[in-house]
């Protein structure tokens, strides 16, 4: 198995799924204790286990070291699992961390569109999640502000994220509907006043 | 055998040389038989006798040699001669056998001798041994005897002990294997119990260690943030929760809303606008368009404070990235002079009035302004007067190269 992507993979954006994790950062995790420890052998299914087990999200911390969070983004990145498989992961509800994994592995593979509408109904989700900052302190991030962050940002936890088509595009081409935000039927009530 | 004498066909005496005793092999040696037993003895003796008598037989037959014949062949005379001579021959065996017959027939003398001497004796003797051979023989038979006996008694002996009657148990009441079953049921039992508890306590170990790595880990992140461990349990005060988050929310909505209010390139307050914009523009025609593009130029220039440098003050570039951001680094003004440079330069003596005065990276210039060769009285703007001497001889170089040719 070693650190090969799997052969049947296809590859994403051009490229071998596992590159779009930078080559030093892929290194980094690849001699970590974690990934030589409790990613070895997984499958998309025993994956799920170690992501329930996450308790924070990061990129780097401390001494340049990868978070656990980046390491299975990097399995799944390497077992490439079906589609259907991540979208259960964003779905499900009981496991924020596993929930951010597939969120973040989305947003690394997905289509511009297949991101904006699996990704934007979780701004409504308003739960705390342990960030590891790079300084090795953690801090709460709530998950509309993780997506939010995939969706605006160019580079989230170390890692560049592959460039999205610009929402009006997607709108103007008939592919997407207009955003319409959970807050709009306050807002109206609010107008009025 | 000693030396002895003969005497040859003439008379003569002729000295016999002595015989020496040799070995041969397979023959017994001489001293031998004086030592044998009589009764052997009398055997020998008499074999001896029998093949002495044959061999004379043998050896008389064939030597038949005249008178003619000797006289003209020498070695028939010899032979002759030989013969003559008694028992001594040419042939080799036949002189081995004439020695033999005259031992043989010197120790029949002597056991006769014997013989005749003490007959007596041996018929004692010979009593003796078979008295001895007799005694012999009784004891062996009563060892036989004995033997016999004891073997007799042994097999009456088993014959004696009483047999029980086999009796047939079916296996499921034999109790040596019901006793086998228990054991290996027992067997089993423990070891599954033993296996159990060996799991039981590698659970409880595993447990264990579990434990203490989660109160490390806990502990490191304690001692690394020097805080209190953040805690990220949803609804422990859900009311704040959902207002920080519609804040948020209504941030973004507002954000959508005014993707394009960066003012500082164009007046669009909405993408509604800026398609606006673009209508507008397309309707222009290229020079009034172009026209418009230097007017918002102009603008823009206008709008970009170029700062109040002082007299020798360094220049540093603002740089081009990052300029979106919300950071107050990149909104300073760098057009201020640095605190190392406010002292007023323009006091100072005109030799000090240059560029990293008293250093190795000393310049002789103050600054781009004082060097401006693009005014219009510079030297560089003049136009050259061509001077007469330099047309003359311009003219006379043409003279000559049309004189050449013709």
């Amino acid at each position: 198995m070693a650190n090969r992507t799997v052969s049947d993979a296809i590859a994403v954006h051009g490229t071998n799924p596992q590159y779009l994790i930078e080559k030093i950062i892929r290194t980094r995790i690849y001699e970590s204790l974690y990934w030589k420890e409790s990613c070895f052998g997984l499958t998309a299914e025993t994956v799920i286990d170690r992501a329930i087990e996450l308790t924070s999200i990061g990129g780097q911390y401390g001494n340049q070291r990868p978070t656990e969070f980046l390491a299975l983004v990097l399995k799944l990145l390497q077992l490439q699992p079906a589609k259907e498989i991540i979208i259960e992961f964003i779905r499900q509800e009981d496991y924020k961390y596993l929930r951010a994994l597939g969120v973040f592995y989305l947003r690394l593979a997905g289509t511009s569109l297949e991101i904006y509408q699996y990704l934007e109904p979780l701004l409504n989700d308003y739960r705390k999640m342990r960030q590891r900052l790079p300084s090795g302190d953690f801090d709460i991030i709530c998950m509309d502000e993780f997506i939010d962050n995939l969706l605006r940002e160019e580079r989230v936890f170390d890692t560049i994220l592959p460039r999205l088509a610009k929402r009006h595009v997607l709108e103007e081409n008939d592919e997407l509907p207009p955003r319409i935000s959970a807050l709009e039927d306050d807002l109206e009530d609010d107008l009025p006043e | 055998m000693a030396a002895r004498g003969g005497i040859n066909a003439k008379g003569e005496a002729v000295p016999q040389p002595v015989k020496v005793q040799r070995y041969w092999p397979g023959r017994a040696p001489k001293g031998v038989k004086e030592y044998l037993s009589s009764e052997e003895e009398d055997e020998e003796e008499q074999h001896f006798e029998k093949q002495k008598e044959t061999e004379l037989i043998t050896s008389t037959y064939q030597i038949e040699i005249s008178e003619q014949e000797a006289a003209s062949d020498r070695r028939l005379r010899r032979l002759r001669e030989a013969k003559n001579a008694g028992h001594e021959t040419s042939s080799r065996r036949r002189r081995h056998a004439d020695e033999d017959t005259d031992e043989a027939s010197r120790n029949i003398h002597k056991s006769e001798g014997i013989d005749d001497e003490d007959e007596d004796d041996i018929t004692s003797r010979r009593q003796r041994l078979r008295e001895h051979a007799l005694e012999q023989r009784r004891i062996e038979e009563e060892q036989l005897k004995a033997q016999e006996e004891a073997e007799k008694a042994r097999s009456e002996e088993q014959q004696t002990r009483k047999l029980l009657k086999p009796v047939f148990i079916p296996r499921a009441h034999r109790e040596t294997i019901l006793e086998k079953e228990r054991l290996e049921k027992e067997a089993e039992e423990a070891e599954e119990k033993r296996l159990q508890a060996l799991e039981e306590r590698k659970k409880e170990s595993h447990a264990l260690v579990a434990e203490q790595i989660q109160k490390e880990l806990t502990k490191t992140v304690d001692e690394e943030t020097g805080k209190v461990e953040v805690d990220d349990t949803d609804g422990l005060d859900e009311q704040a929760e959902y207002e920080a988050w519609k804040l948020r929310e209504l941030k973004r909505v507002y954000n959508d809303a005014e993707i394009f209010n960066d003012d500082l390139l164009f007046d669009f307050k909405s993408r509604e606008n800026e398609r606006e914009e673009i209508e507008r523009r397309r309707q222009m025609s290229d020079e009034v368009r172009f026209k418009e593009d230097l007017e918002r130029a102009r603008k823009s220039r206008e709008e970009k404070s170029k700062g109040k440098y002082r007299f020798l003050q360094k220049y540093y570039h603002k740089g081009a990235f990052y300029l979106d951001t919300d950071d107050k680094l990149f909104k300073r003004d760098y057009t201020e002079a640095t605190p190392d440079e406010a002292a007023h330069k323009e006091l100072l003596p005109k030799i000090m009035q240059v560029k990293n005065f008293g250093r190795a990276g000393q310049t002789k210039w103050t600054h781009l302004a004082d060097q401006d060769t693009s005014t219009k009285d510079s030297p560089w703007r003049q136009k050259l007067k061509r001077t007469n001497n330099a047309r003359d001889d311009i003219d006379r170089s043409r003279k000559r190269r049309t004189r050449d040719r013709n």
